[in-house]
């Protein structure tokens, strides 16, 4: 049985790197009068894709005509395993919306409702850390009075935010 | 009438200090000028006889040139580099010159090498062993020059001491102004696999074959740049600033196993002897084939090739003029294909190399790729001046040298390719050999100046992607940048940064200007203005090394548009572009004074009536609207002053061309972004017609946050929209809509959609 081999890459230093950069955006935003918490997660396609087949022993296809509800179902899979969201010391269950390709990015959507209003987020965020030692999640974390931006990396991949 | 005409002269005078006063109250601190609108002046170099205030070389601009002759040896069995050059370097400033600094760019990756000691992110996820083994237990990669002489041509031995990097060559006696020095140097160094450490040059060894497919550059010793500008630029190269070179000829003989397939910069002189007869004959046919590429090492001979290691070598001969570096390309892996170009009356070869594992996809689109970006790139800034353009496949990489590129775009084992490898490839050998431009004709210093090479190409490969294929999903569109400039403060740079220093370089050395110069083109300077002024900063730099100013100054010069607001927002600061409509109030007309009107007579000591016959626009919003006004259904017809002025005025032939205007507008636009923009305004009417209106960005010179305009016309406003086309990077389009409309959130957009499947 070949063992596949990751390549850790080290920040790439061409003069076309612009789909080099490893970096994902994830937007948290609550919305208190409904009591929903949204969360929608940006990441480049290919690493993704890469990360799931690597990891489930798959070969699975995103964004092409081959493509199957799999792809659904294994994102949700690995996101539950690499994101987790706790209010007040109490670990949230993500619930997946869906997914939507625009050119080499796709967006991955959960909604959770009945969500009371907490003083205290923790975000860990450790999608494609496994895949890159140079990765970059930003969590972009907003309600209506507060609005905060943190970068996490491989050594420092969780953080908590205090709301008044 | 005349007295009545004088006095309202004298009003309207007057008017304009009544308001400023009223608004002069709130701010009372002193302050420097800090209008947005200020010409460029501190922030920029003063203009002098090197680089004049229009933008274009002076009388006194000089550059030096240097010229190698090279023997360099490729070891297929040990991955190494062997070679002996001599330096040819031609003193053409006004300056005796002490010393000499020559660079030393494989230093990066030996064992001393400061690079990694920069690093401060802590410990890796994880290492596999052999990284393991070489950052803990045992000897690191042992890269860098091994500098066996450098010697002056008589074979003498030259002092010289070596700061990483770089090395000063401590010379017996300075190099007069004017004068030619020549010296010799001979070292080697070994190859890295370029794919475990992600340099720009190296070897990649394909496992099922056992061989391996070497992109050589960065190579050889060679001078830094010597200039009126920075003096010597030898700041070191820690791997992310790129290169500083000077222009000079090359003539180069490389040595390879027998069975290797070789190119690189300049004219291989003895390509003859180094191809099969059929090759040549191949050859032959593809550089006067313009329709399709020709194949002149088949993937056949190179599979016939792989299987075996020839034991005898041949030597290559290459010959350069007029080139700021020099790279190549070997293997025994190799496919070649090329074909003709025809640049105005001049043909250059556009020409592919790649091993099989390139194919299906290197085939059917490297050339042709080749073949687009040299004629877009020619007919926006100036032909092509070289003989040929080669694209090189290589695993990961996309670098630029004169006349040779390396390119990724692999497919999968089976042949097949996802649409964003196809993709992604497209746009890699448009941006390479676009490079061929910039920085290698318009010769920029990269170590400094990351945006002056990269944000230009990265906008011309815009142009060169669209003709060669419409709705290609270029980068580097001014909506693609808006998540970049709307995010943390503390990790954004300004583009005027020194290139080691920026955050997020992608965004800010690539998309960011070029995103920049698709407004001028698209909104603020247009076609026309914007290409004849790209061109002539490319003309007049052409084989020279600008600055920033010079491009910022060229681009006013040849087209009359004030940019140095532009330049300042988008190229100094990080300011945001964020404008919206904030209010439409509508307007009446009646002859019965206004507030307004009234406390103006009043402040002259004069009552309205004194006025005469004069018209007063009101907001329907405010105390002095009754309803009654809005009787007033057309102003021409139903206010009898008016109407009497046109009869009395016009022919009833010019009565007829009058516009039918009734509806009376204030429209308030709001900036709250910094950044000043013209403002894109599309009015739809309520028959359904629509209006665009662009406002200059001198809009925003005297009021920088809030701006009102009238807007009068025949047909009624149903709605109003603020940058429809998404041209201006705006970063919040909730205050883009009349009536407000919120831009709903992603997550948002997409559930109303599933709702409605």
């Amino acid at each position: 049985m070949k063992k596949t081999i990751f390549i850790l890459f080290l920040l790439p230093l061409f003069s076309f790197n612009l789909h080099k950069i490893h970096v994902s955006l994830t937007n948290i935003v609550y919305k208190k009068e409904s009591k929903t918490l949204q969360i929608t997660t940006r990441v480049f396609i290919d690493d993704i894709e890469n990360i799931i087949n690597k990891k489930y022993g798959l070969k699975l296809e995103f964004d092409t005509e081959k493509e199957t509800s799999e792809t659904d179902k294994y994102l949700k899979k690995y996101f539950e395993k690499n994101l987790k969201i706790t209010l007040d010391n109490q670990e949230i269950t993500l619930s997946y919306l869906g997914k939507e390709y625009d050119e080499d990015i796709v967006y991955v959507y959960f909604e959770m409702e009945n969500i009371p209003d907490f003083k205290q987020i923790e975000v860990k965020n450790t999608v494609l850390f496994d895949l890159f030692d140079d990765q970059q999640n930003i969590i972009k974390i907003k309600d209506e009075t507060t609005q905060k931006t943190f970068f996490l990396k491989p050594n420092h991949f969780k953080e908590i935010l205090t709301i008044e | 009438m005349k007295t009545y005409f004088s006095l309202l002269l004298v009003f309207a005078f007057s008017l304009f200090s009544f308001s400023q006063q009223t608004e002069n109250k709130k701010n009372d601190e002193a302050h420097y000028n800090v209008n947005r609108f200020k010409q460029l002046r501190e922030e920029v170099a003063t203009p002098n006889t090197y680089h004049t205030a229009s933008g274009k070389p002076g009388k006194d601009y000089y550059q030096q040139k240097v010229d190698y002759k090279m023997n360099i040896l490729l070891d297929d069995d040990k991955q190494r580099i062997y070679g002996d050059e001599i330096i040819t370097y031609h003193n053409n400033s006004t300056d005796d010159l002490e010393y000499l600094w020559v660079q030393l760019d494989q230093n990066m990756q030996a064992p001393d090498s400061k690079t990694p000691d920069i690093k401060a992110d802590g410990p890796s996820v994880l290492y596999r062993p052999k990284q393991f083994t070489q950052q803990f237990l045992g000897k690191p990669f042992d890269g860098g020059f091994k500098i066996e002489y450098v010697k002056d041509i008589n074979g003498n031995d030259l002092p010289y001491v070596i700061n990483r990097t770089m090395m000063r060559i401590d010379l017996p006696k300075p190099i007069k102004a004017g004068e030619t020095y020549q010296f010799k140097i001979k070292w080697w160094y070994n190859i890295v696999d370029h794919t475990l450490a992600r340099k720009r040059s190296g070897y990649e060894h394909f496992k099922k074959d056992g061989n391996n497919a070497y992109i050589i550059a960065q190579f050889y010793p060679r001078l830094a740049v010597y200039n009126n500008d920075e003096g010597w630029q030898n700041m070191q190269f820690w791997g992310r600033g790129e290169f500083a070179l000077e222009f000079g000829d090359f003539d180069v003989n490389i040595t390879t196993p027998a069975d290797h397939i070789l190119d690189g910069t300049g004219h291989l002189l003895n390509r003859k002897e180094m191809l099969t007869k059929k090759q040549w004959k191949r050859w032959q046919k593809a550089i006067t084939s313009y329709d399709k590429p020709i194949v002149v090492v088949t993937q056949e001979e190179a599979e016939k090739a792989e299987k075996s290691k020839a034991t005898k070598t041949k030597t290559w001969k290459l010959h350069a003029d007029n080139v700021r570096d020099f790279a190549f390309t070997s293997s025994r892996k190799y496919i070649l294909d090329a074909m003709g170009v025809k640049i105005s009356d001049k043909t250059v070869i556009a020409e592919s190399i790649y091993p099989k594992e390139g194919n299906p996809l290197w085939g059917e689109l490297s050339t042709k790729v080749v073949k687009n970006t040299l004629e877009t790139y020619s007919k926006e800034l100036f032909d092509y001046p070289y003989h040929k353009a080669i694209s090189v496949h290589a695993k990961q990489q996309g670098m630029e040298y004169p006349m040779i590129c390396w390119n990724y775009g692999r497919p999968r084992p089976d042949g097949t390719y996802s649409k964003r490898t196809r993709n992604g490839m497209i746009g890699v050998i448009t941006h390479e050999v676009g490079h061929n431009w910039f920085p290698m004709i318009v010769n920029s210093d990269e170590r400094q100046w990351t945006w002056m090479d990269e944000g230009l190409n990265s906008f011309t490969e815009i142009l060169a992607e669209q003709k060669f294929e419409k709705g290609f999903p270029s980068r580097g569109f001014p909506h693609k940048v808006v998540d970049y400039m709307k995010g943390d403060q503390s990790r954004i740079t300004p583009i005027m940064a020194q290139s080691n220093n920026i955050y997020n370089f992608g965004m800010n050395g690539y998309s960011k200007p070029a995103a920049g110069l698709y407004m001028l083109r698209e909104v603020i300077m247009g076609h026309d203005l914007f290409d004849k002024a790209f061109s002539t900063y490319a003309k007049r730099w052409k084989f020279k090394h600008p600055t920033p100013e010079d491009f910022f100054r060229t681009m006013e010069d040849a087209s009359a548009v004030d940019l140095d607001w532009f330049w300042r927002g988008w190229f100094f600061t990080t300011w945001r572009v964020d404008i919206g409509v904030k209010d439409v109030k509508k307007f009446v007309v009646t002859t019965k004074p206004t507030t307004r009107a009234k406390k103006m007579a009043a402040a002259y000591g004069m009552k309205a009536s004194d006025f005469g016959p004069v018209l007063f626009l009101v907001d329907t919003d405010s105390k002095d609207y009754t309803p009654d006004m809005e009787k007033v259904k057309n102003p021409a017809k139903d206010i009898k002053i008016l109407k009497d002025f046109i009869e009395k005025n016009y022919s009833p032939e010019e009565q007829k061309q009058l516009k039918n205007t009734k509806y009376f507008y204030e429209i308030v636009f709001e900036k709250p972004g910094e950044m000043p923009m013209p403002i894109i305004a599309e009015y739809t009417f309520k028959d359904g017609s629509k209006l665009r209106k662009q406002y200059p960005a001198q809009i925003w010179r005297k009021n920088d946050r809030e701006v009102k305009k009238l807007f009068a016309s025949d047909k009624e406003i149903e709605s109003i929209k603020i940058d429809p086309d998404l041209l201006t990077a705006d970063i919040n389009l909730n205050n883009n809509s009349w009536p407000k409309k919120v831009v709903d959130s992603k997550i948002d957009q997409f559930k109303k959609k599933k709702m409605k499947e």
